[in-house]
């Protein structure tokens, strides 16, 4: 376990994801700072909604990108045909990488919660930003995890993850809509569709919302829901990878 | 032979290059005065569409909308005045972003400080409607606001019914931080329009009310309002 996570940590070091999204947020901050000086008020609580907001775009997708080219090499170099030979069973390399990666995800949002602590208007509403964020970061890469491991290849791992996160985060848009439409034509169909959809798709529209970094957060039985929702999901996720492994021939 | 040739493919296509660098620089020159058609308020996304827009956070998406609205018309090197805007499509702007959040005090403040001081004085009452009904989803927050809209329905619109208004829905309020000038600006205003009796009895049950306490300074004024009300029969505060 420790050797995977430092080979994750490694691997991340030298493909310079650090140096690379630290450098995105840091120009991501710039931007939030001076649009956020722009504003005819709230200047303060502007500029923190913009960094949140960007930061978290940043760091989820340099999370997707770089796991699913890991992923893609860990293939072509058969590097997971030479871990599996070793005494370690499909479902603990699962779970190891995982938490490598999760591990990676903490690493990188260290500084990024640490630089919003100091725009923020609510400290509570901060720690839920931050917590929420970390949580929702657990979920984009057990999800980029299994793409990866299912699809082998990197672009169509990426467009898969970047299909999910986007599905995920517009799900209460897709049920709003849903809700307020008359069941005839197509909307046979397509409504009781989006509400199974619905079932399968976690409500990532609720995590890290930057509305908590102005007006703080919000009671207590929304945190529980979306830890439960990052536990259930992370171990549907998990699951599945270890399903899609146990079938693959190397 | 073979060297010969190969120097003369050479020189073609650097004759090629040179000749698409021409023909480039010719095209961009040929279409220097095709500009970007600037409009002044960009085209005001359903509310639906908005929130698609949020990719699930609608505060990112108020500030992002807010900050284009604050800049619709003053940018690509111009500034536009505001009597060239479209206020009914202001106002719908103004009315998407408050549906977005209903306590941020930064559209009230656009609104009041900026769109409220166009030159078109017509135009200054939407803005007013648009302060009373954004005020009214969270009074508690942004009552003071009403003074501001008292402010430009009186002194830029000359519009004391349209204030009077404003000011019955301020007295309507009743929260611990506020001050009893508020809640007796509709007799104040009803002294302005020279409705004495009406302005009398609005003060009159302001000193009734057991629910509030006020200051006997405060108190005190009130009784002397009343006072000159009942015994000048005229505007009391000019003949004072």
């Amino acid at each position: 376990m420790i050797a995977t996570l430092r080979f994750v940590l490694l691997t991340a070091l030298r493909d310079r994801l650090f140096a690379g999204l630290f450098a995105l947020v840091a120009v991501g901050f710039a931007m939030a700072i001076y649009l956020g000086d722009a504003a005819l008020v709230e200047k303060g609580q502007t500029t923190v909604v913009y960094a949140g907001g960007a930061a978290r775009t940043i760091l989820m997708l340099g999370l997707i990108i770089f796991q699913a080219f890991h992923i893609q090499r860990l293939y072509e170099t058969r590097e997971i045909e030479a871990v599996l030979s070793r005494a370690i069973s499909r479902e603990a390399f699962i779970v190891a990488y995982w938490a490598g990666f999760a591990l990676v995800a903490v690493l990188l949002a260290a500084p990024i919660i640490a630089l919003v602590f100091l725009f923020q208007s609510s400290v509570e509403g901060a720690v839920w930003w931050a917590l929420s964020l970390v949580l929702e970061a657990f979920i984009v890469i057990a999800f980029a995890m299994f793409a990866g491991i299912t699809l082998e290849k990197a672009v169509p791992a990426v467009f898969a993850t970047l299909g999910f996160y986007g599905l995920s985060r517009l799900m209460s848009f897709f049920m709003s809509i849903s809700e307020g439409t008359s069941l005839d034509g197509v909307n046979v169909i397509t409504v009781p569709l989006s509400q199974l959809v619905a079932l399968l798709v976690p409500r990532l529209d609720l995590f890290a919302q930057t509305r908590w970094l102005v007006y703080g957060p919000g009671d207590i039985d929304s945190m529980v829901i979306l830890i439960g929702q990052a536990v259930l999901y992370v171990g549907l996720l998990l699951f599945a990878a270890m399903f899609d492994l146990r079938r693959k021939r190397f | 032979m073979g060297k010969v040739l190969n120097l003369r493919k050479i020189w073609i296509f650097n004759v090629l290059l040179i000749g698409f660098a021409l023909g480039q620089a010719t095209l961009s020159w040929s279409i220097r005065d095709v500009r970007p058609t600037l409009g002044i308020l960009p085209d005001l996304p359903q509310a639906q569409a908005a929130e698609a827009l949020a990719f699930g956070d609608k505060q990112f998406l108020y500030r992002y909308l807010a900050l284009t609205l604050q800049n619709a018309g003053d940018n690509g090197g111009r500034v536009t005045p505001l009597k060239n805007y479209d206020y009914e499509k202001v106002v719908a702007w103004l009315r998407l972003l408050d549906g977005l959040d209903h306590n941020s005090h930064w559209v009230i403040a656009m609104a009041n400080g900026y769109f409220g001081q166009t030159q078109t004085i017509e135009d200054v009452e939407p803005i007013v409607r648009f302060m009373q009904d954004n005020v009214a989803y969270k009074p508690e927050l942004k009552w003071p606001w009403l003074v501001n809209a008292i402010h430009l329905s009186r002194h830029r619109l000359k519009s004391d019914w349209l204030a009077l208004d404003v000011a019955r829905q301020l007295a309507t309020y009743d929260y611990p931080n506020m001050n009893a000038a508020s809640l007796q600006m509709p007799a104040l205003v009803l002294d302005d329009l020279q409705q004495f009796e009406s302005a009398k009895y609005e003060i009159e049950a302001l000193l009734r009310r057991d629910d509030r306490t006020f200051m006997p300074e405060e108190a005190a004024w009130m009784e002397s309002f009343v006072r000159l009300l009942e015994a000048q029969g005229s505007n009391p505060l000019k003949s004072r």
